[in-house]
């Protein structure tokens, strides 16, 4: 099953796209978070502030019936 | 013709959502907006033109050329004048049926209670995470609501926090973001158009709130280039606040993220990039021999510092870094414009290459 991984804010940069299709069970098989699981596949996020939403629910985690998951830096602009 | 608030508010009190209770709502609440620049003209602007009763405006900024373009509130002839004040002479002229009430200051731990706790709910238009947890913190302790609004580029997010029971600004970012480079619209550019929007969401929300209409629970994420524009369901309220039972006082608060010890290497790059509009050697008048750089001393910022005139984001140094950095601490208080102070002695390649620029 594949899972939609969109990227916001300056995360988009650092991964050098705004969205992808991913298997999903890379995030299924592992006891790591769906936070960290991100992290290995960028390793350029270690480090960053980002909060994730699955399903369009911030601070959950990846499970077999996710469709999506958000990454979402803080924005500081104003 | 009459010219009483009714009919200035004829059209409006017809819509069926607002009609005469709501506008007797809005006569009656009072708003605080904190920040008037990209996010804050428009709030201040709306907010006024909606009928709030007393609006409060804090900033201590003075505007600046390279505001003009997104902050409409402010006209050429104004450049170098408080901002509170310009904002609030241009909205009586439109509309004398609001109280505009002026805080020349930047929003710091020492001031926040007594400014926000006579006002019904806050709008935060700030640029700059250390102003937004002080706002939270400040708005959960006193038990106001806030209506966050901040921008990325085409992108921006509005919520509503610390609605009873709701999330807070903690609960969306527990810790203070490590990395801040490109996040802020001085680094990261802007245009007028997306502080416009989420600042009209912002002041919507507000008025909604006043009203009694349903306000939203969620984060509102607007991605302006694909209009991909979701709602995400903001964590339960889960930060543990007790520390705020010894008074408003938290790291963050001062984690000033516009003030920036940089070498003679990264300075380099930011004039090379255009980022740094000033430069300030802060040592004494005997100790400098050279006039091609401003010279402000250290004991002159100190004494008087809102008699030193930023043009923009400037960087200021000394002989070590000492001065520069008690200097970029002082004049951070009272702009939102970035302050650099060198670590170390300045290079001559560096005092070149910024010769050379001018």
């Amino acid at each position: 099953m594949s899972i939609e991984v969109k990227y916001f804010g300056m995360i988009e940069e650092l991964v050098g796209k705004s969205s992808e299709s991913i298997d999903n069970t890379q995030f299924l098989n592992a006891s790591s978070t769906s936070k960290d699981i991100l992290i290995q596949l960028y390793p350029q996020l270690k480090g960053i502030s980002f909060q994730i939403a699955v399903d369009k629910a911030l601070n959950k985690e990846v499970t077999n019936e996710s469709k999506e998951i958000a990454l979402l830096p803080p924005f500081a602009g104003g | 013709m009459t010219n009483n608030r009714e009919s200035y508010f004829q059209r409006q009190s017809l819509l069926p959502e607002i009609g005469l209770d709501g506008l007797t709502k809005l006569e009656a609440a009072s708003v605080l907006v904190v920040g008037a620049g990209g996010l804050g003209s428009p709030v201040i602007e709306q907010l006024s033109s909606a009928g709030i009763g007393r609006v409060g405006i804090v900033d201590g900024d003075t505007v600046q050329y390279s505001n003009l373009h997104r902050q409409s509130l402010y006209t050429e002839s104004e450049i170098g004048e408080l901002k509170v004040l310009c904002a609030s002479r241009r909205i009586l002229a439109r509309n004398p049926h609001v109280r505009i009430e002026v805080y020349p200051q930047m929003l710091h731990q020492e001031n926040a209670i007594k400014m926000i706790e006579s006002y019904d709910i806050v709008v935060d238009c700030s640029d700059n995470y250390s102003t937004r947890y002080l706002i939270n913190d400040a708005c959960v302790k006193l038990n106001k609501p806030f209506v966050y609004g901040a921008i990325y580029r085409l992108q921006g997010q509005v919520a509503l926090f610390n609605i009873p029971g709701r999330a807070t600004y903690r609960c969306l970012t527990p810790e203070f973001p490590d990395s801040l480079a490109g996040t802020d619209c001085v680094n990261s550019g802007v245009i007028s158009l997306v502080p416009s929007i989420i600042a009209n969401l912002q002041a919507l929300e507000t008025v909604k709130w006043i009203v009694g209409l349903p306000v939203i629970e969620d984060l509102l994420l607007v991605d302006l280039r694909s209009f991909d524009i979701q709602k995400l369901k903001l964590p339960a309220r889960s930060t543990d606040y007790t520390f705020l039972d010894h008074g408003l006082n938290h790291p963050y608060y001062r984690r000033d993220c516009s003030t920036t010890a940089i070498s003679n290497q990264e300075a380099m790059k930011l004039v090379k990039e255009g980022k740094i509009q000033q430069m300030i050697d802060v040592r004494e008048r005997e100790e400098v021999d050279s006039d091609t750089i401003d010279n402000i001393p250290l004991s002159e910022i100190s004494s008087n510092p809102s008699s030193v005139k930023l043009e923009g984001n400037t960087l200021l140094f000394c002989i070590s870094g000492v001065r520069s950095k008690e200097a970029s601490s002082i004049l951070s208080r009272n702009t939102n414009a970035m302050i650099y102070s060198l670590d170390e002695a300045m290079t001559n390649e560096l005092k070149e290459l910024w010769k050379n620029r001018k």
